[in-house]
């Protein structure tokens, strides 16, 4: 019994740890952009841009969750495990570039105050603001999209794994609204790049997973085996990133000569 | 991949028929851009998968081996693209 119950907790804790990371790195992006919405334009359009892109989200779950069930899985898990890696080797690519110095840290605070400083040329309205709620409206739907994804591509693969997905987007959702509250700031401390390279990992273990299941490969140890591709992910990502190090010290120094 | 504010609130701000077009089509093409935004690397992932969905079925190797194979190319896909990038 205990082994059973250990043998499911391994094979769901990756999903609800890759659903809450990546959910939070979107939920921390956008939170940024609400919040310098709503400081500039005002609070209340704002806010209700965000609630009713949630809402629409929330449909397309419900809609896309049942429409999922009603396709093989084989072709759920090629379609869903091929989407997975464009959006998690993209991911990977990008954070063994930023750790490697190549490309610059996305800084959370610097991109509120862009942001804040922009809207400010935009005039203000009494009433209803159409802009604000146009504008959180537009990037909740284009975070949550991605949220969206995340949580069904993660969880759609395999049986039983949709609902720790949605545990791990609603528990990234309630501390990211809970942290927003709180200390009213973008979430700067939060290490995004450090997080981007564990969703990549996880993302992209688990599209290998997903495709290979699709084309009938029996992985040994079933959903374990997502384990042992995390550890390949991560090795490999880790090789990437003392490459490129190289490679720029390399260009650099030829570059001085 | 935040949609910068001020980009979505001057979309926002044009005549309405106009803005609602534009919103969808932004989203539309953010959304397209969460998949692709370096060509060659998606290229590679889809040429490796396509490539791996017709051989690796016919394959008389154990199944660890055919995991394996799919594994290795696209662990190398996003490294080559960094270094690549990196060389620039």
């Amino acid at each position: 019994m205990l082994h059973v119950v250990t043998t499911q907790w391994l094979s769901a804790g990756p999903t609800v740890l890759a659903a809450f990371l990546a959910s939070l790195v979107e939920f921390v992006e956008a939170l940024t952009i609400i919040l310098a919405v709503g400081s500039v334009r005002g609070w209340r359009d704002a806010i209700g841009g965000a609630a009713a892109a949630s809402a629409i989200l929330l449909l397309l779950i419900l809609v896309l969750g049942s429409a999922l069930s009603q396709i093989p899985l084989h072709i759920v898990q090629i379609v869903v495990g091929a989407l997975l890696l464009l959006f998690g080797l993209r991911w990977l690519r990008k954070a063994i570039l930023r750790s490697a110095g190549v490309i610059p840290l996305h800084d959370e605070a610097e991109a509120f105050a862009k942001e804040r400083q922009a809207i400010q040329k935009f005039g203000k309205v009494r009433g209803f603001d159409r802009v604000a709620f146009g504008a959180s409206f537009q990037i909740t739907m284009l975070e949550g999209t991605e949220v969206v994804f995340i949580v069904i591509a993660v969880g759609a693969g395999g049986t039983g794994f949709l609902v720790p997905a949605g545990i791990g987007a609603l528990a990234a959702f309630v501390l990211v609204i809970l942290l927003g509250v709180t200390i009213h700031k973008p979430l700067s401390a939060v290490p995004e790049n450090t997080l981007k390279f564990i969703v990549g990992i996880l993302l992209s273990a688990f599209g290998c997973f997903w495709f290979g299941e699709g084309l009938n490969i029996s992985w040994p140890g079933s959903d374990l085996s997502i384990l042992a591709l995390l550890l390949g992910f991560l090795i490999a990502s880790r090789v990437g990133v003392w490459l490129c190090r190289r490679q720029k010290r390399w260009v650099s120094a030829t570059a001085s000569n | 991949m935040a949609l910068p504010a001020a980009k979505a609130m001057g979309i926002c701000n044009r005549k309405q028929l106009g803005g609602d077009v534009k919103i969808i089509k932004t989203i539309s093409t953010e959304i397209f851009g969460l998949f692709i935004d370096d060509g060659s690397l998606a290229i590679a992932i889809v040429i490796w998968l396509a490539g791996a969905g017709i051989v690796i079925p016919h394959l008389i190797i154990s199944p660890l081996f055919k995991g394996v194979i799919l594994f290795i190319g696209l662990a190398v896909i996003p490294v080559e693209s960094a270094i690549r990038r990196a060389r620039r």
